[in-house]
């Protein structure tokens, strides 16, 4: 047997590809994916939380309550308290009347801040409590929560995370992890999602005050008084994030007085007092 | 810079069937030898970096070359006993044991050739 | 921050590892050219060599290492499935070297052929959970003159 030398010159094992182009592919689809799922699972969330009924929301409700709150120093009692329990209920409209009632807690903090949980629960810190000077600023807050319990912003918001954590936990159970940039641009989506419901839950405490007070004037005053401390008006699982996740104060202010210039409403005229509190 | 794993004893190694040239008179049944090394903790950090920019890791290649001398060297030492002078047909197994360490194992039949 | 890390490294590794690939390759090639004239094969264990006096027994053998750029190539391709073409040359490349190493202290022992050829893959673990850090190839034969 004669041995012949010759060279083997097509790379066969190797397959001609650039490697940035298979990186791109592969990061494309990767996020392309992702986003897909995220998407579709956040619209099964927001159907879930719009057709859900006040028996399971109660439910919900209680369970986050008992998770989050309950270890908390809540006051449920007390003048403060029933002056507040008052004002919450005269705010509310028809369709939050075919939801669970409201269970208000005062927490024991010294930062002003107010959030609404599912279910109907409301959580007002002392802070804010001693920070209001008129009814009106109070009942803008208690309305602004409100506006998001009734658009169920809550719920969806829980949809939500539910998917984003059951998606990690999918992925991690297979042995991959979700490179940390993907996690990321997860939480820009639920940012604009969330600055979105702000809004409307701002345009539509605005609409209450001016059905009950006759003008929308001293609403905002807290607002601008707190312009630059740290202010809170959100959702409870989103207690980390807020400062990312609410619309700047400012603008927040800025477009509510366009809006009531716009809209004919009356921007002068009495605040009405707070009772007198200890 | 030889890599003839046959340093310098008198036995042959080979992983034919045979050693050409020479006919087996006498054998003597499977010979094997084997070792566990782990590699140093000094080495893995290098590694580490290493696996940034990606490459060969000569320490790696080194280490595991010994090491598979050292098994090779354990099979000659069990031929010796058995008075063969050649080792014909080895074949080389590596499997890792344990996070960080490996088995390196060579075996072959031990042999008289004329 | 961490986004920042990881680009730097990507970036990295991407540019030194191809550039170290792209030059390895040149050097198998030019190698493999060199040592075309000694056959080098897979059988030869049962035949009857009256041409052969002596043989000895070579080793060539390597561990080649990820760079970071296929670490997280590869970590994506985990989750689409398909060919990790990152790996590939990886691989062909580490078989290749260890081959060339092999012929190459049989040609420098004389041989004229090189015989019953053998590979050997093995996974060493990195420090981190194990995965594929680095690749041990080995490659085994007997060369005679």
């Amino acid at each position: 047997m004669k041995y012949v030398p010759r060279e083997i010159v097509d790379e066969v094992n190797v397959t001609p590809v650039h490697p940035l182009v298979n990186f791109g592919y592969l990061v494309g689809t990767v996020v392309l994916a992702t986003l897909a799922i995220y998407v579709g699972l956040g619209v099964v969330g927001a159907q879930l939380a719009t057709r859900m009924g006040p028996e399971a929301e109660g439910k919900i409700g209680n369970v986050i309550f008992e998770n989050v709150f309950s270890s908390m120093s809540l006051t449920t009692e007390g003048t403060d308290y029933e002056y507040l329990e008052t004002l919450a209920d005269s705010l509310k409209s028809d369709a939050l009347k075919q939801r669970p009632d409201l269970k208000l807690h005062i927490l024991e903090e010294s930062a002003p801040n107010a959030m609404v949980s599912a279910g109907g629960y409301i959580y007002v810190t002392q802070g804010l409590l001693d920070n209001v000077e008129s009814e009106n600023e109070l009942a803008f807050v208690l309305a602004h929560e409100l506006g998001h319990y009734e658009h169920r912003d809550n719920l969806s918001s829980i949809g939500r995370s539910l998917v984003l954590l059951s998606l990690n936990s999918a992925l991690s159970a297979s042995g991959v992890r979700l490179p940390s940039f993907l996690t990321g641009s997860m939480g820009l989506a639920n940012l604009h999602y969330s600055r979105d419901q702000e809004q409307k839950a701002d345009v539509y405490a605005l609409e209450i005050m001016n059905a009950r007070y006759g003008h929308v004037d001293h609403t905002l005053d807290f607002f601008k008084r707190l312009n630059e401390d740290e202010l809170d008006l959100g959702i409870a699982d989103q207690l980390l994030e807020w400062q990312s996740t609410h619309p700047l104060t400012e603008s927040r202010i800025e477009y509510l007085e366009d809006l009531a210039t716009s809209r004919g409403w009356a921007i002068e005229g009495a605040p009405t007092e707070l009772p007198n509190r200890q | 810079m030889t890599r003839s794993i046959a340093r310098s004893t008198g036995i042959t190694l080979t992983n034919l069937e045979g050693v050409p040239g020479k006919e087996i008179i006498e054998h003597y049944g499977l010979v094997q030898g084997s070792t566990i090394r782990a590699k140093h903790v000094g080495k893995d950090i290098l590694a580490g970096f290493k696996n940034i920019v990606g490459g060969e890791l000569k320490a790696y290649t080194e280490l595991l070359q010994e090491s598979r001398q050292e098994a090779v060297n354990r099979m000659v030492q069990q031929a010796e006993q058995l008075g063969a002078n050649a080792v014909v047909n080895i074949r080389f197994a590596t499997s890792s044991v344990a996070p960080g360490a490996a088995e390196l194992f060579a075996y072959g039949t031990a042999v008289k050739v004329q | 921050m961490d986004l920042l890390v990881i680009l730097i490294l990507l970036g990295v590794g991407y540019f030194i590892g191809n550039r170290r690939e792209r030059q390895h390759y040149a050097d198998i090639k030019r190698r493999e050219k060199q040592t075309l004239h000694v056959p080098i094969m897979s059988w030869g264990a049962k035949q009857d060599l009256p041409y052969a006096h002596e043989s000895q027994m070579f080793v060539g053998s390597v561990v080649v290492a990820n760079d970071y750029f296929k670490t997280f190539s590869a970590g994506l391709r985990n989750l689409v499935g398909g060919r990790v073409t990152v790996y590939e040359t990886l691989i062909d490349r580490g078989r290749r070297e260890a081959m060339l190493r092999l012929k190459e202290s049989a040609i420098e022992w004389g041989a004229s052929q090189v015989l019953n050829v053998r590979f050997e893959t093995s996974n060493i673990a990195g420090q981190s959970q194990g995965g594929m850090g680095a690749v041990e190839v080995m490659a085994y034969g007997t060369g005679i003159r």
